[in-house]
């Protein structure tokens, strides 16, 4: 190689050098999996959808694209985006942007699980940041194949990328509410009992009927009825309680009134910033009626759930949002600021007094199948209350499963739909199966609970030893790491079989603990 | 009630007893940590006074003042210069058969119960210039777990018979209990450094690391077990936290 030659290649390599440090940002699909492309590409998208309605959803929200961003997988990985102040375990992704705002990956965690688009998810705003702490949207997200047995409506494509971006904007809306509103009361933990459960389901059916009442007096009228109904429901909590369900009503309600209006907005006339090659599963809100389709047919199917208090929030406050837009315009100017609820406006703006609410219980039994209604609640919470009692009577020996460090929350297949109290599920029948990767979780038919999100609990009424030495349970695997580890193992009781890659098992005097460690065959 | 809880964690976190003439009040000083998902929060500090049938412990604005002699406490807010007034009483009180069953609250707050053992590990070290050793404590419950792994040093001028039966003991939970009265160390030490793991059962484990700072005998400040005059009593929890 001749001296020139050699200056002319250490001038192109200096070029090459000095062309990726001042060229453009690397495109993220150049250097990250599909499914983080197709996210990054979601929240662009999400901004674009604010950008052009925001403002019109809601005077003065405005901020969105300052809230970070930070994705779970069930692979381990998360990726942040956009915060300023990352904790140590996130590491920057170079040259990868999304407008301007930073990737961060944590892959300390990940496991060779191979995620196939599309995913979808859920979560919410919370705190965090290493040096300063700030509201960030954090969502746990899975490929839409694993909750296959998940109900999905017909009406919008399942997994479409479109639900994710309204469930993005309905969690920046909650980032924009704690600017202008603080909670005072906390989220609302409180169980059903049967009056509560038959009002409820007034509240909801008058809220339909307000809905699609074709005059204003006709929607004001059962506006009327509503409040009637929340009023005659509310006998059985505490002030506390009641002010808990008001303040969901009004985060929750709002959220998901953000996104109403967002689709409604959007009929006016939408441009969307990315297409099919950025994202497969998104097709451009082509079809947006379904999607406002879907809070009505959610109010319709949620507000008969007799157990149920805290999840009809999102669509009873959404609601109120939505009649009082189209009742009395105007009324979001300053409502967070004023600390108002929801109900307190419609009391507000429709003049209406205490005792003209408390007239109006009279009229409902003409209006409402109340007879029929308290007949089907009063059977159910019979059944629940049963259930709870029989469960807290059984003793014997507890067994507890833990699925916690699978990361997954548990999504149990039975032949009954259990009995909800707290996070308590009561299942009489016993649980058929969990799976999770390669945890195969098998129940006999006897009474179960999961609890806590991750946990099942059994309790051995008979405790006929299974193995040597007497205890009701037998364990087979293939290696033992440690004291109390063991790989590819098989926990059987009388009440479940489980199988695992990898188990710790604890047996003491209280208990006999077993934690699932592992997910994958492998790992 | 976090914060009491914290003063609980502390009290335990800074267990241990040589016998020592009681020439002045002893007087500890100790700084904690808390991090949780990936972050530390600022050190918070506190201090705690001991005089016999007497204490004073300090963590972040809130004081409680125990007064054996006039069996009672005074728990303290500086925020709200409000304080709520408790007697002593040697074991909690049972639940009250007579309270009802609320169907409507059930389920939803999980208290766990821990099942406890100890281990002494037989670890030895050097912390902050005193002679350490470890003792590992683990409490098992359904839902939840926590382990605190203590580093207990004798070599400090405190009374720790006093310490322990006047301040770490009557802090204890029941289900605690009976490890301390069966580790030793336990009793007759001082706990330079604890760092706690509370697995929780939803959600990312919290860790806190409690540092002893200061052990003495000294003179206390005038006044530090008796209420203070700009102090009224609250009527209840809520105005006492100033909510």
């Amino acid at each position: 190689m001749s001296i020139k030659s050699k200056r002319l290649k250490v001038l192109s390599f200096g070029l090459l050098l000095l062309g990726l440090a001042i060229g453009p940002v690397i495109r993220a699909q150049e250097t990250l999996p599909d499914y983080l492309r197709i996210e990054l590409k979601r929240l662009e998208e999400t901004w674009n959808v604010l950008d052009q309605f925001a403002g019109r959803v809601w005077p003065g929200w405005k901020s969105y694209r300052d809230v970070p961003f930070l994705f779970e997988y069930p692979n381990g990985v998360r990726m942040l985006v956009g915060h300023p102040s990352p904790t140590d375990e996130f590491v920057l992704v170079p040259g990868v942007e999304v407008q301007g705002k930073k990737v961060y990956l944590d892959r300390k965690n990940e496991i060779p699980l191979v995620l196939k688009p599309p995913i979808t998810g859920g979560g919410g705003p919370i705190n965090i940041g290493k040096e300063k702490p700030i509201q960030t949207v954090w969502l746990r997200l899975a490929p839409l194949g694993d909750r296959s047995q998940e109900k999905s409506d017909s009406k919008t494509v399942p997994g479409a990328s479109e639900g994710q971006i309204l469930l993005n904007i309905h969690e920046l809306f909650h980032v924009f509410q704690r600017g202008v509103y603080q909670y005072r009361f906390g989220n609302l933990q409180y169980n059903t009992d049967a009056n509560y459960a038959l009002y409820s389901e007034v509240e909801g059916l008058a809220l339909e009927k307000a809905y699609l009442a074709q005059d204003e007096s006709a929607a004001k009228e059962a506006l009327k009825d509503f409040l009637a109904a929340r009023r005659l429901k509310r006998t059985s909590m505490t002030e506390l309680e009641q002010n808990q369900e008001s303040e969901d009503d009004l985060m929750e309600g709002t959220a998901v009134y953000s996104t109403t209006m967002t689709l409604e907005l959007m009929k006016t006339g939408y441009k969307p910033a990315i297409g099919k090659a950025d994202d497969p599963f998104f097709f451009g809100f082509a079809d947006i009626q379904p999607y406002i389709e879907k809070e009505l047919d959610a109010l319709k199917s949620g507000r008969g759930d007799s157990m149920e208090a805290k999840g009809k929030c999102y669509q009873y406050g959404c609601f109120q949002a939505l009649l009082l837009t189209r009742l009395f315009p105007g009324w979001q100017e300053g409502f967070f600021q004023s600390k108002s609820f929801l109900n307190g406006k419609l009391l507000e703006k429709l003049g209406l007094s205490a005792d003209d609410v408390a007239a109006g219980a009279e009229p409902l039994k003409a209006r409402y199948p109340l007879t029929e209604l308290k007949a089907k609640h009063d059977e159910i919470i019979k059944r629940r209350d049963e259930a709870l009692r029989m469960i807290l009577e059984r003793k014997g020996r507890t067994y507890i499963v833990s699925f916690k460090p699978t990361g997954e929350y548990l999504a149990p297949k039975s032949k009954e739909r259990p009995y909800r109290v707290g996070l308590i599920n009561i299942f009489p029948d016993g649980i058929e199966s969990i799976d999770i990767r390669d945890v195969h979780f098998a129940g006999s038919r006897t009474p179960t609970v999961e609890d806590q999100l991750y946990y099942v609990k059994w309790v051995d009424t008979e405790n006929k030893p299974l193995a040597p030495g007497g205890k009701g349970y037998a364990l087979t695997y293939s290696r033992k790491e440690g004291e109390d580890i063991y790989c590819d193992a098989e926990f059987k009781t009388a009440g479940f079989n489980l199988k695992a890659p990898k188990i710790r098992v604890q047996d003491s005097k209280a208990r006999v603990k077993v934690t699932v460690l592992s997910k994958l065959k492998g790992n | 009630m976090r914060r009491l809880a914290l003063i609980l964690i502390l009290a335990v976190s800074f267990s241990v007893g040589l016998v020592l003439p009681s020439a002045a009040d002893d007087h500890i000083a100790g700084s904690m940590k808390r991090t949780y998902m990936g972050r530390t929060f600022p050190p918070q500090t506190s201090e705690v006074w001991i005089a016999d049938g007497k204490s004073s412990v300090r963590d972040g604005v809130v004081t409680i003042i125990t007064r054996n002699d006039l069996g009672k406490k005074w728990i303290l807010n500086q925020r709200t210069k409000k304080y709520l007034e408790e007697s002593i009483s040697p074991q909690p009180a049972p639940p009250s058969k007579t309270e009802k069953f609320r169907i409507q609250e059930y389920g939803w707050d999980y208290e766990p119960v821990y099942e406890w053992s100890a281990k002494e590990t037989g670890e030895i070290a050097e912390i902050n210039g005193l002679k350490c050793i470890k003792v590992l404590l683990a409490g098992e419950a359904d839902y939840a777990s926590e382990t605190r792994e203590i580093w207990i040093s004798k070599d400090v001028p405190i009374d720790l018979k006093r310490y322990y039966s006047q301040f770490v003991e009557p802090g204890l939970e029941p289900a605690i209990r009976g490890v301390y009265r069966s580790v030793s160390a336990l009793r007759n030490g001082l706990a330079v450094k604890t760092i706690t793991t509370q697995e929780r059962p939803i959600g990312n484990p919290f860790v806190w690391e409690n540092v002893l700072t200061k052990a003495e005998k000294s003179e206390p400040p005038a006044g530090i077990y008796e209420l203070p005059g700009d102090y009224t009593k609250a009527k209840n929890r809520d105005e006492w936290a100033g909510r």
